[in-house]
């Protein structure tokens, strides 16, 4: 197939205090500091990627986003993927979370993600996941289905759904 | 890809040593008015991308739509607005200002830009520094971009 590929590049965060935004990002996602682009947003990434651009808001006391359950039209959150299929990876972010005092809002197994999502500082929706194998979930008819806790995975009490099916299929 | 900056480097520190590089931006989630008028709009404005489709509708009205199935399941989840949801104004907010894809070719990326002034849309150009981007709203008024490198160094 031709033509011009897409793919998801980054979000910009208008914050409140850029200071505390850039060292939560830092703290939680291992961002490296990128530098500033010529609008004088603050990029962050990794990998040398740019991933996130963050500039602050005129009105700190601006309203921030709405959150679910409330309602509302807008963006809901933002996802970025933390390593492929590597399960203990999110459990290691996950503790990292808890580590420096995020608001984790809640965990879903996706089946073919396994995700969780919290608020940053200034109360945006986040969500760190890590895929199932890939070869799994291009194979899915419907892959985005289940939206079971994955509160107790993380804990270290059960396994994520893909893993159970792949211990149970061996 | 490597990235160079146009603009002194801020000096704060670099990344704390996670344990694990975070592997890629994946997906932005919307909620909207209508949920089929929202995937028809990017449908119609991405139309000439490579593998660009909309994987399926699901349970409670969810469209999932990605260009890169084989290794993003989705780039865009678009779902319904609950009954009585208000809109959020972006440029009012501290929050998420707005969310930015990459066109990997200059071609591709001017396709784009004369499907948004076909719909009527006034798209706000921002060329220079090795890039050229287009940044525009949907019919909820929810901000995104699309931007493509022009040249060496470019970077979003």
């Amino acid at each position: 197939m031709t033509g011009p590929a897409l793919h998801t590049s980054h979000l910009t965060l208008r914050v409140a205090d850029l200071g505390r935004s850039v060292r939560f990002y830092r703290d939680v996602f291992g961002f490296a500091d990128l530098g500033t682009d010529a609008d004088g947003r603050t990029l962050l990434g990794a990998g040398g990627t740019v991933m996130l651009a963050l500039e602050l808001a005129r009105d700190a006391d601006a309203p921030r986003p709405r959150v679910e359950p409330d309602p509302f039209i807008g963006m809901e959150h933002f996802a970025f993927e933390i390593a492929p299929d590597d399960f203990e990876t999110l459990r290691a972010f996950y503790r990292r979370l808890k580590a420096v005092g995020a608001e984790i809002h809640h965990t879903v197994d996706h089946i073919v993600t396994n995700s969780i999502y919290f608020l940053d500082p200034d109360r945006n929706l986040i969500e760190a996941y890590v895929n199932c194998p890939r070869e799994r979930f291009q194979a899915m008819e419907h892959p985005y289905g289940s939206l079971e806790s994955l509160d107790d995975a993380l804990e270290g009490k059960c396994l994520p759904t893909w893993m159970r099916e792949a211990a149970a299929a061996k | 890809m490597s990235v160079t900056h146009p603009e002194p480097h801020t000096g704060m520190s670099s990344g704390t040593g996670a344990g694990f590089t975070v592997r890629k931006a994946g997906h932005v989630v919307v909620r909207v008015k209508d949920p089929e008028r929202t995937a028809r709009f990017f449908e119609d404005i991405v139309r000439d991308i490579r593998g660009f489709t909309r994987k399926g509708v699901v349970q409670r009205g969810m469209h999932f739509l990605t260009s890169d199935f084989a290794d993003n399941h989705h780039m865009l989840l678009i779902r319904p607005a609950k009954p009585g949801a208000t809109a959020q104004d972006a440029d009012a907010l501290v929050g998420m200002a707005r969310v930015s894809f990459e066109i990997t070719d200059p071609t591709g990326f001017e396709r784009v830009v004369a499907r948004l002034i076909e719909k009527g849309i006034r798209p706000e150009i921002d060329a220079g520094h090795g890039r050229k981007a287009v940044r525009f709203r949907d019919a909820d008024g929810l901000p995104y971009e699309f931007w493509c490198r022009t040249g060496a160094g470019g970077a979003p």
